[in-house]
């Protein structure tokens, strides 16, 4: 298992963003979905060893988190795409996405093909030596999930990674993260439930803090069947999950 | 740690502010000692006060790369990577420092360069690049500190005007002979000129190299402690750089502290250091010119010596084959004139030596007022109405303005003495000869009254 959570909590002063987690995840990819302030950012967040848990054990890549060295290993293999990305604009994608590889530890010699293979997997090879301040909203998106990709990771998080892609660019993604799925964890963080029937191996639903379904994504869909709002079968499956819970 | 090195050298801010400290450089002491003439000691001190511009824009880039985490908001993203905080802004500093010592490297290499070629005495000195190379990387320290534990916006020019502020008030304290002061790189306390005649040593230089490497320590040290910055070994490298840091610093201090200015030699000495500036003479050939009373200038400022020939040739010219006037003038470290057998000894004009082109206007006219009183009289408290007439009269016939303000006494002289000078230079050149021949023994020891001139 790459990632092992049990009775996860992050705590931000008395509000408990992440309450009682419970996961156990190999390779594949996990779709993280839930409403705002469901807690799925707290919990990547956590998984991405940003913060750290308040309580519970946590387990990531076969090694606890808590201490020094073995943090850093799992940072050595994890790949992390924030919501907000923050870039340095005089940078060109290519330095950007070396940078992050170098403080990956990436070997030297393994870092150029690398950050250029991460750069046309994400179709950003004809603007690899344009500088940041220069590209498109969905662009950094993608170079924001170049840089996640290029060490390779084994446990990949991505906090709404579709957001801002064109839909040309959407399925060239989900195909990315269906690759990356099969050897590598990649749980997935978004409101998009067509990404997650599209490219999601299970999915999990979360609500104030806890997860309330998981499943794969027909189990969802399943449950929403007859009963659920939305225009599509995982979109009824979403909200009859939710307002179960709710009731 | 090299690759990120290389990658933060292509993306420094420095290099952008190349136009800037251009101009800054040619503002600063650095731009003018080029305009003077080449002495080795003064393009030193020069150099040193290039830290007034470049420190303050340095610790300004330094700050602006320290905060640029929060600035672009990647903190987040880049605690997950794998280097701890301190390790991964390291390169940053360090890129910072690399440029701005690439920028002295080059300002260093003009200055010298120049100097090397037009220089007609001495050798470089290269303990105030030392001092000057140790102070530039403290800034680079301090400024990274500042950007880094108050990230922000505004931290880079705040940072910049405040280092500007503060080497201003330290130049202040070290130019007020507050010992103190004297770790500052930036202040003139020595006297590059006296330093041709008198053996000046390092001390200054060294206090502040130490004083600055204490200061490049420290602020590293002090990042390193804090949390998050990397592994089980960096807090224990955090301590022992903050520790060394504080005792390096608080040692140039306490040098300081022990330090003081000789004045009438224009040296700085530090007791407790070995390299004993100890203001003793040091040896020199004059480079003299072949007119009748001879101008000896020091070799180091030989290419002024046309010039200052040619700004008291009226006055040599004047007093040339008198019996009893110095056939030598030797410009040279002394408090007044005075005349050793047939060779006057002038204080060395500094001011005549530090222009270009030919010596004019007030300095000029000072240079042979001293020149006059001196050949006439050596040395002399400038009192006596027939010997300030006698002296005014010279430099009235060099064409002086015959009003006395450039004598080297107290007060403007009176009328009276005014109108004697006047009559004195009128008279015909054989007749003005004769009466100093006949009077320069009695006029020497002042027992002529203005009813005794002509």
């Amino acid at each position: 298992m790459n990632v092992e959570t049990s009775g996860l909590t992050r705590s931000f002063r008395r509000r408990k963003a992440v309450a009682g987690v419970d996961l156990a995840l190999g390779a594949g990819v996990y779709g993280l979905l839930g409403p705002n302030g469901a807690g799925k950012t707290s919990l990547l967040r956590v998984l991405g060893t940003v913060i750290p848990p308040s309580s519970g054990e946590l387990r990531l890549l076969g090694r606890d988190p808590a201490g020094h060295a073995e943090r850093r290993e799992i940072r050595r293999r994890l790949g992390y795409l924030p919501q907000d990305l923050g870039y340095y604009a005089g940078f060109t994608v290519v330095e950007f996405v070396e940078y992050i590889a170098l403080l990956k530890e990436m070997p030297r010699q393994r870092v150029p093909r690398a950050v250029a293979a991460a750069v046309e997997d994400v179709g950003l090879g004809d603007r690899a030596r344009s500088k940041l301040r220069t590209l498109s909203g969905g662009m950094l998106r993608r170079v924001g999930i170049a840089q996640a990709i290029v060490n390779e990771p084994e446990l990949l998080l991505l906090d709404e990674p579709t957001a801002g892609l064109d839909p040309e660019q959407r399925v060239q993604f989900r195909g990315l993260m269906r690759r990356m799925g099969e050897r590598a964890t990649v749980i997935v963080s978004t409101h998009l439930v067509e990404d997650v029937g599209a490219a999601c191996d299970r999915v999990g639903l979360m609500s104030d803090g806890r997860l309330v379904f998981t499943g794969t994504p027909d189990e969802l869909s399943a449950r929403g069947a007859g009963t659920g709002v939305g225009d599509a079968p995982l979109e009824r499956g979403y909200s009859a999950v939710l307002a179960e819970i709710r009731t | 740690m090299i690759g990120l090195l290389r990658l933060e050298l292509r993306r420094n801010i420095t290099p952008f502010l190349l136009p800037t400290l251009a101009i800054l450089l040619w503002l600063s002491p650095y731009g003018r000692s080029l305009t003077g003439t080449a002495v080795w000691t003064r393009r030193g001190e020069a150099l040193q006060e290039t830290l007034l511009g470049l420190g303050p824009a340095m610790a300004g880039a330094a700050a602006w790369t320290a905060s640029r985490e929060n600035r672009a908001r990647t903190r987040e993203l880049l605690a997950t990577t794998a280097r701890g905080g301190w390790s991964r802004t390291l390169p940053g500093w360090a890129a910072t420092a690399l440029w701005g010592l690439a920028l002295l490297a080059a300002a260093t290499g003009v200055l010298y360069g120049l100097t090397a070629r037009a220089a007609t005495w001495g050798g470089p000195p290269w303990w105030p690049v030392a001092a000057t190379c140790a102070a530039l990387l403290a800034f680079c320290s301090a400024g990274h500190a500042i950007g880094a534990l108050l990230p922000g916006r505004f931290v880079a020019p705040l940072t910049a005007i405040g280092t500007f502020l503060l080497v201003v008030v330290a130049g202040a304290l070290k130019t007020a002979d507050a010992s103190l002061g004297l770790v500052s790189p930036v202040g003139q306390v020595t006297d590059p000129y006296r330093a041709l005649y008198y053996r000046a040593g390092h001390d200054l230089p060294v206090v502040e190299l130490i004083f600055a490497a204490g200061v490049i320590a420290l602020p590293l040290g002090l990042l390193a402690l804090r949390g998050g910055a990397g592994g089980p070994l960096v807090r224990p490298a955090g301590i022992v750089l903050t520790a060394a840091g504080t005792a390096v610093a608080g040692t140039g201090l306490w040098l300081a502290g022990t330090g003081h200015i000789v004045a009438n030699q224009g040296i700085a000495t530090i007791p407790r250091l070995e390299s004993r500036g100890d203001g003793r003479p040091i040896a020199y050939t004059p480079a003299c010119d072949r007119t009748p009373i001879q101008v000896c200038v020091h070799p180091a400022v030989k290419a002024r010596l046309g010039a200052a020939v040619a700004a008291l040739h009226p006055v040599t010219d004047r007093l040339a084959g008198l019996p009893g006037v110095p056939t030598t003038i030797d410009q040279r470290m002394v408090d007044g004139p005075s005349i050793r057998g047939s060779v006057l000894l002038l204080p060395a004009p500094f001011e005549a030596y530090d222009t270009r082109g030919r010596i004019r206007g007030r300095v000029a006219r000072e240079m042979r007022a001293d020149t006059a009183a001196g050949l006439l009289l050596g040395a002399w408290d400038g009192t006596g109405s027939a010997r300030q007439a006698a002296v005014l009269a010279v430099l009235v016939a060099a064409g002086d303005p015959p009003d006395g303000a450039d004598l080297p006494i107290r007060d403007t002289p009176g009328p009276a003495v005014l109108a004697a000078a006047r009559r004195l230079a009128a008279l015909p050149q054989p007749a003005w000869h004769q009466w100093f021949a006949a009077h320069l023994s009695a006029l020497r020891a002042d027992r002529l009254t203005l009813k005794d001139l002509p």
